[in-house]
Order: C-alpha cells, then structure tokens, then sequence
C-alpha cells in the first residue's frame, strides 16, 4: 500500500515537470539564444587588443559560469540527502552534476579554441586550465560511479560524501587567476576597480549567460523528471525481486 | 591584478584575422547543447518504455 503511494506520488511530480511545461522554457531559450549570438556577433564591439577571437568570450565564460552553478546546487542537493535522506534531493545531485558537466565542458571545448590563435597553443599547465580540467574530471568520475554502482541506498549516499568533497574544486578553480599568476587571463569579472569591459561587451556578456542559464533550467528539468523515473523503476524492480523471493 | 577590456579604436577585424575560431567556438557549444538534448530525448524514450514494461509486468503478478 505504501509503496504504491509513493508511485503515485513519484507519476503525478513527474507529470508536473511534463514536456507541456518544459516547451515554455525551451522558447524562452531559443529566443535568449538568438538574442545572446545577434550580441555576440553583430552588436558588441571588438576588442582592442585580441581583436574578434575575444567574442568567444561570449560563451566561454558563461559556459564555466553556469557550470559552477550547476555544482553548487549538486553539493546543495547532496548535503540535504546526507541529512534527510531525500530521494528528491538525490535526483537533483544527479541532474545538476550532469547537466553542469555539459556546460563545463562547453567552456573546456572553446578555451584551447580561443587561446590557439590568441597564445599560439592550445592548451597550457597552468592553474585555472589544471583546476577545470580537474573539475571536469572530478564530476565525470561522480557520474561514472552513479552509473556503475548498484541502485540502492549506499550508492546515492556514496554518491552525496562524493559531490560535497568535489565540490571544493570549484571555488579554488574561480580563484585561482586572482590567487596565482596565470597563462589565462586575470579577471574581467569581479576583477577589482582596475577590471572590467566595454558598456556594449557587458550587455553581450549578459545576453549569452541568460540563454545559458535558460537551458540550464530546461535541461535539468527534464534530467531530474528522468532520475525519479529511474527511482520508481528501481523501486518497482526491487518490488519485484521480494515477490519473487 | 586585473584586465581591463576596451573597444577596438576602429572597427573592423585586425588583417591575418579569421572568423573561423569564432565560428566554431559557437557551433561546438550550441551543437553539443544540441546533442545533449537529443540523448536525453533519447534516454526518455527508453526509460518510459522500461517503465511501462515493468508496470504491466507489476500488473500482471497482481
């Protein structure tokens, strides 16, 4: 009996976050998206200095951004499954940490892009591309572990101690061009007084993280309504074996 | 320290400048949010087919 109310439960929340409502999201998204490349492309002036390849600015950084966003609600959810043992909060892990690697990832792609013309190499040690590079590595082995290991309750608890010590990375990696001397650019963003960009560079900045920040939403959306379809399959297959037993 | 971004004194690329890291950079972000789409779109497919599977399974042990 409980344990078909808890289906019930797991079917009408996952209907909530139905495609009927996700579509008002993915157009927004597409919107914020042609508006963001119009910024990026037409409207905002090209720098001084690195000339047009300083566009890729434009999607470089809020890729990372949303990315360390996408974490920080990862370790959120996982602090609340260590407390409450939450199933809810164990599909948000999930859907953030997945959906923040793709966005961290995109930012990983279009660095060696910018910095080959811009450096003359691809790619370089230093801090800040030796900390996402780890990052990355760090949420993708998180990922694998969810993957490999059995359902059950040690594999999202397992899981939860993970992604609260991962997360750590993420706050050294944003500091890291303040607190060492770097290859990478030192800060635009939050740079102190002497940092900062063009009026025009702000507003194409801005443009292309809401389309980000969009989709960010869209996508953890539909992967959250997937990681409890996946709880109430596993649930109804554990079910199962006990009948079976 | 810090970096400070200004416009270009006159508009227009500098000469040996070509728009094709630029171009990929965009293409590779938007496509690989494209593809992500299409494998979740995918995976939702699966799991609501495994999902059904099992429930009428469920079903018809009641």
């Amino acid at each position: 009996m409980e344990q078909k109310k808890t289906a019930e439960n797991l079917s009408a929340r996952a209907a909530k976050t139905g495609p009927g409502k996700v579509a008002w999201w993915i157009g927004a998204g597409m919107i914020l998206m042609a508006w963001a490349l119009a910024e990026a492309w037409l409207i905002a002036p090209t720098e001084r200095t690195m000339g047009i390849y300083q566009r890729i600015f434009y999607v470089h950084v809020p890729g990372a951004f949303t990315g360390f966003l996408a974490f920080f609600i990862n370790f959120i959810a996982s602090v609340i499954y260590l407390f409450r043992r939450s199933p809810r909060a164990d599909a948000w892990a999930v859907a953030s940490a997945e959906v923040g690697l793709a966005f961290l990832s995109i930012n990983l792609i279009t660095g060696p892009i910018w910095a080959k013309p811009v450096w003359g190499i691809w790619w370089t040690w230093d801090a800040r591309l030796t900390l996402t590079l780890v990052l990355w590595v760090m949420y993708a082995s998180y990922l694998l572990l969810r993957h490999l290991t059995p359902a059950g309750e040690l594999q999202p608890r397992l899981a939860a101690a993970l992604a609260v010590f991962f997360f750590f990375d993420t706050p050294i990696d944003y500091m890291a061009i303040r607190w060492w001397r770097t290859q990478h650019p030192q800060p635009v963003i939050l740079g102190g007084p002497n940092a900062g960009m063009a009026p025009a560079m702000w507003v194409a900045f801005w443009a292309g993280w809401a389309a980000f920040l969009v989709w960010m939403v869209v996508l953890m959306r539909l992967r959250y309504r997937q990681a409890r379809q996946r709880q109430r399959l596993d649930e109804l297959r554990r079910a199962a074996a006990l009948r079976a037993s | 320290m810090a970096a400070m971004w200004n416009t270009a004194p006159q508009s227009g690329a500098k000469g040996e400048e070509t728009m094709i890291s630029v171009v990929a950079a965009f293409t590779v972000a938007w496509l690989a949010l494209g593809v992500y789409v299409l494998t979740l779109a995918a995976r939702q497919r699966g799991l609501e087919r495994e999902l059904k599977a099992v429930e009428a399974e469920a079903a018809e042990e009641k």
